[in-house]
């Protein structure tokens, strides 16, 4: 089973990826909304459609790649054009869901990351 | 003498139709009583219709206007067709031409004019008029070329009906439906049995090559067999993906099959074909990497205090080169999964015109059946068969750009694009460039510009070997790279040798048509280039097509030069036109194109070799200038090298028939011009055009001195 993390905001994610960034592996990143905790959803609801689709895929990773899942806040936090994870060089999020192969360029967005198919494509590399 | 039951227009039509002679007269007109006399006098029967003695005269000449085109009166028709009033039918006569019309063959249906009806939409009006009728041709009544086209259907004895644009108030309406429809803005405009032919030119060609009889009698017979697919594209290159995303959006159920055969240094890539994965994007992007290193040079005449000995390293360059194209890769098939186009990684060849053979990796096939079968299968690098050890130690544009290692002390073989561009970014990263070439350098292109080119790369540290050819390639030594000892045989046939860590094969490129069993199934290729015979794109077999660089040049009406947007265009097109979206095709002519050698070369239309062979040399005038770039002159580089020079034909109002320009950043230079070359620009028009201060390209607005002149043309400044 591929290596699983979560973060909350993009500080946490950079440094982990920082701290990551010469160990040679696939890293796949699903940018999504935060979660209400009583029933485990989102307030994007793109996101709860991609989620069980993206879950499901988890089982075409190979075993030495890795899955962070990074939640980019709440409706109002992600709806402001200065939010951190849009404005970042690195990341430049547009839409959420947004499902990354980190530094491969490759990237699912919005209903693409639904798409059984196309998440198993970009999985299996 | 009309009975009043019976519409007016079914009242003529039956008049001329079953009688010989019709003539529509007025009892008070003389100009109709000498044609009633002239016909007494040919002892020719005839029928008079008197309009100033109907009670519904008004109504027959106003049809006879609508049908005709003529308001006056007589009005005469023989044999269904029409002849026109006093002078025509006396001019006829005078030829001696009337009397053999009475014993001439009826025509079936007569020729007519018509025009849309009061209130009638255009595209409704036209789209109608081509759906229900065997001939139509949009026309001008002043225009010569449309009498000979009609007079061509005369001869076959074919009934047209005629839409006279400069006789109608929708006219010119009707003339910017047919643009958008056809992309013709010219007239005639021929349409038959539904299929877009045309103007002049492509009607006669369809005329001699019998296509046009065959259209005109073969009894059209709808095939409602069952399919896999309405359409199938051997080859996911920049041309197949086009033209099956295309299809897709047209509503067609389509599957692109893509198969990489390794390359003999066993080199394979992802979807995309040459242009993305070995091709105009790697290259583009190493050519960068090149004009950055050069860039770090000029640096300290502006001010940057950049260390001497700033190293390149190969690796960095090429994994993030790798990466992008691997984005691209997983893009497309983004793409065509979102356009609901199928992606077949199998290789594909015609079992028979409507069944193709898939063979996967694994040694699985499978069978499909299509109803449009596209071949869109590109091109690879060619391997001479007469070189020793060529295959098992050279590699070639298919393998660089992936290379592991860097190539080292580097011999390009061949004189192309692809060995000019390879050896100019490998010798801009540092490393030891030598280029051999038989003879000319860029064969097809403007050779003064070739000269240019080789000049530049000479006098930039590029080793030239001229007149030469390898004979025998032998590995001295393994490694990453390893070395290589190349004989090649010289301009006075002796036998030398070097010793290279790589060497790079270039020497042109061959098309894979050879294994699709293209000659069982029918479709006709070139024996000499294998490539495919085409009209419009579509092959000796008529529901097999090609697209893209297998396309033949004896094609088209211009070069067809082997480019990825060439063959986007063309599979857009395509596509649109198998799916009944548009009748527009593929215009060949001007297509702009850019070497990106270390001084870029960017070319539309004739070269000036091309053009004094097709037009004569008196009737050519070239205009050029060097122009020294803004940027030169502060880095200290010469004055005198870059170029540009247009070329004009005198004998069509100096219009503008080949652009040619030396320098940097030429490919966003020309690609430009290329819009004035559509809209057929001359060179009034360029001069009229205001420069951009301080640009390379506002050196194309001020060009005042001709070859002709041999005035000197160095460099100036403001």
């Amino acid at each position: 089973m591929a290596k699983q993390s979560v973060f909350y905001s993009l500080k946490e994610l950079k440094t982990y990826l920082n701290s990551i960034e010469s160990v040679n592996r696939s890293i796949f990143i699903l940018f999504t909304g935060n979660k209400d905790l009583p029933n485990e959803q989102s307030w994007c609801p793109d996101c709860n459609v991609a989620d069980p689709v993206v879950k499901k895929c988890l089982e075409f990773l190979s075993e030495d790649s890795e899955f962070i899942t990074c939640f980019v806040g709440d409706r109002p936090t992600w709806k402001n054009p200065q939010n951190e994870f849009r404005t970042d060089r690195d990341i430049q999020l547009k839409c959420i869901p947004t499902l990354v192969q980190w530094k491969k360029n490759k990237v699912l967005k919005e209903d693409q990351c639904a798409d059984e198919a196309l998440v198993q494509m970009l999985f299996e590399g | 003498m009309p009975p009043i039951n019976q519409s007016v227009k079914e009242f003529v039509e039956q008049l001329v139709s079953s009688n010989n002679v019709v003539i529509f007269s007025k009892t008070t007109c003389p100009f109709c009583l000498k044609v009633k006399a002239l016909f007494k006098g040919l002892d020719q029967e005839f029928t008079v219709v008197e309009l100033d003695q109907l009670p519904n005269g008004n109504e027959i000449k106003d049809y006879l206007i609508e049908k005709t085109n003529q308001t006056t009166v007589p009005n005469v028709f023989i044999k269904g067709n029409h002849i026109g009033g006093y002078d025509s039918t006396t001019k006829l006569h005078n030829q001696g031409r009337l009397s053999p019309m009475f014993d001439s063959p009826r025509n079936g249906d007569s020729s007519m004019y018509t025009k849309p009806k009061p209130g009638e939409q255009i595209d409704h009006f036209v789209n109608e008029l081509i759906r229900t009728s065997r001939v139509v041709i949009f026309s001008k009544s002043t225009c010569p070329i449309c009498a000979k086209i009609k007079n061509l259907f005369k001869s076959m004895n074919e009934a047209y009906i005629s839409v006279e644009l400069d006789r109608i108030e929708d006219g010119p309406a009707i003339r910017d439906y047919l643009y958008d429809r056809t992309g013709q803005k010219t007239v005639p405009n021929v349409y038959v049995k539904g299929k877009h032919m045309g103007g002049f030119d492509t009607v006669v060609k369809a005329q001699t090559d019998s296509r046009l009889a065959k259209l005109l009698n073969e009894e059209k017979i709808e095939d409602d067999t069952q399919y896999d697919y309405d359409m199938v594209v051997i080859g996911g290159g920049s041309g197949g993906l086009a033209c099956s995303k295309a299809a897709a959006a047209a509503g067609a159920k389509v599957a692109v099959l893509d198969f990489v055969k390794p390359s003999p240094q066993g080199t394979a890539w992802g979807l995309g074909g040459t242009c993305v994965n070995v091709g105009c994007i790697p290259k583009k992007l190493m050519h960068q990497s090149a004009i950055l290193g050069e860039s770090i040079n000029d640096s300290r005449e502006y001010g940057w205090q950049t260390p001497e000995n700033v190293q390149h390293n190969w690796d960095v360059m090429k994994d993030n080169i790798q990466n992008y194209i691997g984005s691209l890769n997983f893009n497309y098939r983004v793409q065509l999964r979102d356009k609901k186009v199928e992606y077949i990684n199998a290789f594909g060849e015609f079992i028979d015109k409507h069944k193709l053979k898939l063979s996967y990796k694994n040694g699985k096939t499978k069978e499909v059946t299509a109803r449009n079968v596209v071949i869109a299968v590109g091109g690879r690098p060619k391997y001479p068969s007469d070189v020793k050890g060529a295959q098992e130690h050279c590699i070639s544009s298919d393998d660089l750009f992936s290379l592991p290692y860097n190539p080292g002390k580097t011999l390009c073989v061949g004189a192309s694009y692809v060995s000019l561009e390879c050896a100019g970014f490998l010798k801009g990263i540092g490393n030891d460039v030598t280029v051999m070439v038989r003879s000319i350098l860029l064969r097809g292109f403007d050779q003064q510009m070739a000269g240019i080119i080789g000049d530049y790369m000479e006098n930039h540290g590029i080793k030239f070997i001229r007149g030469a050819v390898p004979t025998e390639i032998t590995r001295i030594k393994e490694g990453q790279p390893g070395e290589l000892l190349v004989k090649y045989k010289n301009e006075n046939g002796e036998i030398k040798e070097e010793m290279y860590n790589t060497v790079l094969l270039a020497v042109g490129r061959e098309v894979c048509t050879a294994d699709l069993n293209l000659d069982k199934i029918g479709v006709k290729i070139n024996p000499k280039s294998k490539k495919v015979l085409t009209n419009f794109e579509q092959t000796s077999v008529d529901n097999i097509y090609a697209i893209g660089d297998v396309v033949d040049e004896s094609s088209a009406n211009g070069r067809v030069l082997e480019l990825t947007p060439v063959a986007i265009k063309a599979g857009q097109l395509l596509a649109n036109r198998i799916f009944g979206k548009s009748d527009v095709k593929m215009d060949y002519y001007a297509v702009p194109t850019t070497v990106f050698t270390p001084i870029e070369y960017g070319a539309i239309g004739y070269s000036e070799e091309e053009a004094i062979s097709a037009f004569g040399e008196d009737n050519i005038e070239v205009y050029h200038t060097n122009f020294w770039p803004l940027e030169w002159t502060i880095a200290h580089k010469p004055h005198d090298v870059c170029y540009a020079k247009l070329i004009c034909n005198i004998s069509d109002n100096m219009r503008v028939i080949g652009l040619h320009v030396a320098g940097p950043n030429a490919g966003e230079m020309t690609q430009g011009y290329a819009v004035a070359f559509k809209l057929r620009a001359t060179k009034k028009d360029f001069d009229m055009t205001v420069g951009i201060h301080p640009t390379s390209s506002e050196t194309f607005t001020t060009l005042k001195t001709t070859k002709r002149s041999g005035e000197s043309v160095g460099g100036s400044g403001c």
